[in-house]
């Protein structure tokens, strides 16, 4: 059974310190609860999310404060998958950056998400975000 | 380290402009290491904002991020706590003598912030005239340019 939102990611990154926790991914997770449950597909610069061993994200010393002031995507995308997402990781975007056969996030799967409109009738939303 | 640009040379070392927006990329962060690097190192720097990141430090921000519902009790700061700080730990007062750490100017323009809304700026933050611009780069021995519309 499909979850009630198919969202599609294809760019990551979009802010550092300014967004903090407040990332894509934390969206992804309230729409999770609010809406019937989120699955994801990630394109792009946003394939590295799902990259298993990246290590947390640098702190920043400007900060001087606890850490968490930049976003960290993989924990994010581990949480979501933790909460019931299923995540898809296009394959040809992973190839494209020399990481075809690298490891990806337990729960992550590989497949050539230009196939994945094909899902899109299961789902009553289809959110690019 | 120079403090004027009279004899002693540039009035700056670094000059750092940031016009590309916030929530789009890694600029800000990426701004932000490079500044407290700089300042870390002894540096006399100036960072000059135009655009969106020129509501980074508007005083409506405070110094707190809402609260994360998924972790009560993290404390997030906001740019304009995190830029406060490094203002505090850089003063840029020409008195103060060199080397005893780095030096932060941080300049807002005023018709970005003003067309934003974002006229109310924290204290430490310059705001001055897009004019005001070339002469600042013409006064700092480097300028990095971190762009985009």
């Amino acid at each position: 059974m499909p979850a009630g939102v198919l969202a599609v990611i294809e760019r990551g990154y979009r802010g550092s310190v300014e967004v903090q926790y407040g990332d894509l991914l934390y969206v992804c997770r309230g729409l999770h609860g609010a809406l019937g449950g989120v699955d994801l597909v990630l394109r792009g610069s946003a394939v590295t999310f799902a990259l298993a061993g990246g290590g947390v994200p640098a702190e920043l010393a400007a900060a001087d404060t606890e850490p968490g002031v930049v976003p960290d995507p993989r924990a994010g995308l581990a949480g979501l998958i933790a909460a019931g997402s299923r995540v898809w990781v296009d394959e040809p975007d992973l190839r494209a950056i020399g990481c075809a056969d690298a490891e990806l996030l337990s729960g992550a799967e590989r497949r050539d998400t230009d196939l994945m409109s094909e899902l899109w009738p299961e789902y009553r939303e289809v959110w690019f975000l | 380290m120079a403090l004027s640009d009279t004899e002693a040379g540039p009035r700056w070392d670094l000059a750092l402009v940031l016009t590309a927006p916030p929530y789009g990329s890694e600029a800000l962060g990426t701004a932000l290491r490079l500044v407290e690097t700089a300042l870390r190192r002894g540096a006399v720097a100036l960072v000059w904002t135009c655009g969106y990141n020129t509501m980074l430090t508007q005083t409506a921000l405070g110094d707190a991020k809402p609260r994360d519902p998924a972790d009560w009790h993290a404390e997030h700061p906001t740019t304009a706590g995190i830029i406060a700080g490094l203002l505090a730990r850089h003063p840029d007062d020409p008195a103060r003598p060199r080397p005893l750490g780095g030096a932060l100017t941080w300049y807002v323009c005023r018709f970005c912030a003003l067309d934003r809304g974002a006229g109310e700026q924290i204290d430490g933050v310059r705001t001055a005239s897009f004019s005001r611009l070339g002469g600042c780069l013409r006064r700092s021995a480097k300028t990095l340019y971190l762009g985009g519309a």
